[in-house]
């Protein structure tokens, strides 16, 4: 009797804890096609709270911190207004910490960070001076955290090249280069779940085709 | 059996009631009425929640039940939660939100002070902007004479500002005092700081009504604070026809710690050999220096650094001599320096900071001056007094250490509180001819409180207060300090600093009579500033009431008297011209003193009453080369003969004048290069390149019928220079290793 008790007893604690699980990967899921398919700052902000919602709940996964912190570089990316760039990117830089606290040695969160500095240079051109050899320092760790390729990271380091002068070792052709590497990078990259970043490829196959036509 | 189906249905029943729903539904608006979009509302620990659409309104359901937390947070704004009980149907709620302080929209308090600096808001310079600044030369100090409130004061590197003397104007590196920031200098020529400024991550250059965290700076105050953890391991070299150097930084692989160490060699001979000099000098200056560092983040918060620096530098010149030009003087310095700098910082409490602080400093002098014949030997007849009184030694030995200790406590939002206390121990030893003079010794205290309260992210106060009690003066001075900030309409604020600010008298003043009050400044200060992101634009008027001035006749005393006000323009552009960055500003300056021997208030010879500075920089992306040029302009300053009235016992004024107004076009360019495996800059710099005439004022003879003026020892100066650095991560490698 009472084996039957506690074997009831383990099955329906079991499936509470696939349930909440299978929610968190539905929750996560969802989230991230919104994200991916976001057009404007509001839908971004809209993300990252989304992100950040679950980020509170489940306070031992690096990934919505990730994707809320991502939402919101993108968010600087997009927004008009300069003097709004720094706390966005304040606010996500707090993210990647977290995130990073939760995953050490991570190359995705690295060229996260990365891509946060190259939003704040873009607030203030002076800024490149100091904030682009960090940057480029960070892509770097990123790319040795992940041997295999880190096509974000490849891609992130195509921009930098592309943007710096030939005089400084960028150029255009040395970032085509790094992009084909991306997209190859792309084409052959296993995210170790299903809710690790996949993003970036139609942006970069696109980044190409705009760069080879100049 | 029975029993495991009664719990099986009343666990899934208690699952059932998980599920009953309720909704969530309203508006969220800021403290005007306005809807804010995009913010977030949520549970607290669960998925459910929602953000806020367009017009703010948000609506969400949840199959918790009980008691709950609401949570409503939005970027900007202050977090505002509110316990809910869930027990299904539905709720609405109106929320107002409060704007949060943020030190991006808030406004500033230290209005006053012009900051360089990468990350906040209310920085005027870039930190590259110093490198950059043709007239400036690398030099901090030179730099900050762009600004407003500084006078061009062409034979001095110590920075008179607003009326102040040189010395009224102090350097802090990271808390600390430094006692000699400049390298010795022979009289009237100018010589440079001793700091590199890639020392540096932030410069605050405060030219009145600074913060009660800071004392013995009678008129303005340099804050320098030290990098902490290098970017990456780099070693660096530099050359010059004027000097060599070397450095290395290496940053551990955990990057938790770092040390570096550097050594320079500085010889004007050979410049002074292609570009003639007025002076002759028969020891060109050199300059032999080193350094080292370390730093060592101790926790995630918490970080320890050393900074600690030696220097030797000699120089000799001969000039004629004023009194019998048949003669020459012949001033030799040999000039020796120690700095030392440990400092502490860590967060030691939630809401509470600790930084303590430790320097150590020792300059020694040794100023050898002869007269000599036209043959350059010592005059071997007997001279009349007053011209055998210019044969002296004098060697100076001066010790200063520092130890300082300040608590920050965060309130809410960025209301803050710190206090801290000070002890400064100081001994000045001389020797003049043969003969020690008696040491000067003083235990100087401190205690600081200062508040910083935000009432708004508009409004914002600053009160504070210092207490200073002097073992050698037998004094203790009570110096109040305040400040109010007011955020007008875009972007633009209102500011207004008040503060009294003393100065211990300077110590050859003090040997015969230490019994002296301390100097005493009241600033009144009121500031306008509009910061765009590319456009700065600041205008300021101030006032200033000087008291208990050293007076040296008709005995030394502390009953000079003297003021100074003026208006100040500072205008900074980076937009309007395309890749044309440039600063204007202007300051208007009235002000008088009685000190010293001045029978009178008298406007002081380092015054001058109009000063203006136009500073342009350009970079050349294809060039890759930035181009900087700068025009300072200064009106002529006063200059006076004073002789002694042996029938009326008093200084009598017997001539005087004005010097022809100080123009000084300066041009800089920075080309840019990887050279090998180094990155380069070559940099050439020229400072009054049309070769303007500069008279810094007159030196008399004892009876006025010879008048020399004081110009620079070679109207134009020429620099080259050579800066390579290697980043030892070896960048490139490790790209192409991953690729």
């Amino acid at each position: 009797m009472k084996k039957v008790f506690i074997l009831c007893l383990t099955a329906v604690l079991a499936i509470a804890v696939q349930a909440q699980n299978e929610k968190y990967v539905n929750f996560m899921k969802k989230n991230i096609a919104a994200l991916d398919s976001a057009k404007s700052p509001e839908d971004l902000q809209v993300s990252a709270n989304n992100f950040e919602r679950i980020a509170n709940t489940e306070k031992d996964a690096w990934l919505p911190n990730y994707y809320a912190a991502y939402a919101y570089i993108m968010k600087a990316y997009f927004v008009k207004e300069m003097k709004d760039i720094d706390p966005l990117c304040d606010k996500a830089d707090v993210l990647l910490a977290n995130a990073e606290s939760l995953s050490q040695n991570n190359s995705e969160i690295a060229t996260l960070k990365a891509m946060c500095l190259t939003a704040r240079m873009r607030a203030d051109g002076s800024r490149g001076m100091t904030m682009g050899p960090k940057a480029t320092m960070i892509l770097q760790q990123a790319l040795q955290q992940q041997p295999t390729g880190n096509p974000r990271a490849l891609m992130q380091m195509a921009q930098m090249k592309f943007y710096t002068p030939p005089a400084f070792g960028g150029g255009k052709d040395a970032g085509i280069e790094l992009l084909k590497k991306s997209i190859a990078a792309y084409d052959s990259f296993k995210p170790a779940s299903e809710l690790d970043p996949t993003w970036g490829k139609p942006y970069a196959v696109n980044l190409l085709a705009q760069w080879t036509a100049q | 059996m029975q029993t495991v189906i009664l719990t099986l249905i009343s666990i899934f029943s208690t699952l059932g009631l998980l599920a009953q729903q309720t909704t969530l539904t309203g508006t969220i608006t800021d403290l005007k009425k306005r809807p804010i979009a995009g913010v977030s509302v949520s549970i607290a620990d669960s998925y459910d929640g929602a953000s806020t659409d367009s017009i703010g309104r948000f609506a969400f359901s949840t199959t918790d039940t009980g008691k709950h937390t609401l949570l409503v947070s939005m970027l900007g704004y202050k977090s505002w939660e509110q316990p809910v009980e869930l027990r299904g149907g539905s709720q609405s709620f109106s929320i107002q939100l409060k704007e949060s302080p943020n030190e991006l929209t808030a406004v500033v308090i230290t209005a006053g002070a012009f900051e360089a600096g990468d990350t906040k808001k209310a920085t005027v310079l870039k930190p590259l902007d110093i490198v950059t600044t043709a007239s400036a030369n690398a030099d901090v100090a030179a730099a900050m004479k762009t600004l407003p409130g500084t006078q061009q004061i062409g034979e001095s590197a110590e920075l008179f500002v607003r009326g102040g003397e040189g010395y009224e104007t102090r350097q802090f590196i990271d808390g600390t005092t430094v006692a000699n920031p400049f390298f010795g200098q022979a009289p009237n020529i100018a010589s440079r700081g001793r700091f590199s400024p890639f020392l540096f991550k932030g410069t605050v250059f405060s030219t009145g009504g600074y913060s009660a965290l800071y004392g013995q700076a009678l008129s303005s105050a340099l804050i320098l604070e030290s990098i902490d953890l290098p970017e990456r391991s780099e070693a660096s070299a530099s050359f010059s026809p004027l000097f060599v150097g070397a450095q290395y930084q290496h940053l551990a692989k955990d990057s938790l710690h770092s040390w570096g160490a550097s050594a320079g060699y500085t010889n004007v001979g050979l410049y002074f050999k292609a570009v003639k000099q007025q002076p002759d000098y028969f020891k060109a200056p050199e300059v032999l220096n080193g350094d080292a560092n370390f730093r060592i983040k101790t926790s995630r918060t918490g970080m320890l650094k050393f900074y600690g620096s030696y220097a030797k530098n000699i120089l000799g010149l001969r000039n004629p001599d004023i009194d019998m030009p048949v003669l020459k003087n012949a001033f030799e310095l040999n000039n020796s320096n120690i700095y030392t700098n440990i400092s502490y910082k860590e967060r030691i409490a939630n809401r509470l900071k600790l930084q303590t602080g430790f320097s150590y400093s020792q300059n020694k002098d040794n100023i050898h001056q002869q007269v000599q014949d036209a043959d350059n030997k010592p005059v071997q007849h007997t001279l009349p007094d007053w011209v055998a009184a210019k044969n002296f030694r004098l060697a100076t030995n001066s010790k200063l250490m520092q130890l300082r200790a300040v608590v920050d406590y965060k309130l809410s939002g960025l209301s803050a509180v710190k206090a801290g206390a000070e002890y400064w121990y100081s001994k000045d030893e001389n020797q003049y001819q043969q003969f020690p003079v008696a040491a000067l010794q003083d235990h100087f205290t401190a205690a600081f409180a200062e508040a910083d309260v935000y009432i708004s992210n508009g409004l914002a106060a600053r009160a504070g207060v210092r207490a200073e009690h002097s073992s050698l003066l037998q004094k203790t001075n009570v110096a109040p300090r305040a400040s109010l900030a007011y955020k007008l309409a875009n972007a633009a604020q209102l500011s207004a600093d008040y503060g009294v600010f003393y100065q211990k008298p300077q110590s050859h003043y003090l040997m015969w009579h230490p019994r002296q009050n301390q100097l005493r400044a009241d600033h009144y200060i009121v500031t306008y500033q509009k910061i765009g992101f590319n456009k700065v634009f600041r205008a300021q008027v101030f006032h200033k009431e000087y008291k208990q001035l050293t007076k040296t006749f008709p005995d030394t005393s502390s009953t000079g008297t003297g003021y100074a006000r003026g208006a100040e323009l500072f205008w900074r552009d980076k937009s309007t011209f395309k890749n044309f960055d440039y600063w204007f500003t202007y300051s208007y300056l009235d002000t008088k003193r009685a000190y010293l021997n001045y029978p009178y208030e008298m406007q002081p010879t380092f015054a001058a009453t109009h000063t203006a500075n136009l500073i342009v920089k350009r970079f050349f992306t294809k060039m890759k080369t930035q181009l900087n040029i700068n025009y300072q302009f200064a009106a002529g300053r006063p200059y006076y003969q004073f002789k002694y009235n042996n029938g009326a016992q008093q200084w009598d004024v017997l001539d005087q004048g004005k010097t022809i107004a100080y123009n000084n076009l300066s041009f800089s360019a920075n080309y840019l290069a990887n050279m090998g495996k180094a990155f380069g800059v070559v940099v050439l710099s020229v400072t009054n390149v049309l070769n303007s005439k500069q008279v810094f004022g007159y030196n008399y003879n004892a009876d006025g019928s010879n008048k020399v003026a004081v110009v620079p020892p070679a109207n134009r100066f020429i620099f080259l220079g050579l800066f390579l650095s290697w980043g030892t991560d070896r960048t490139q490698d490790a790209i192409n290793n991953n690729l």
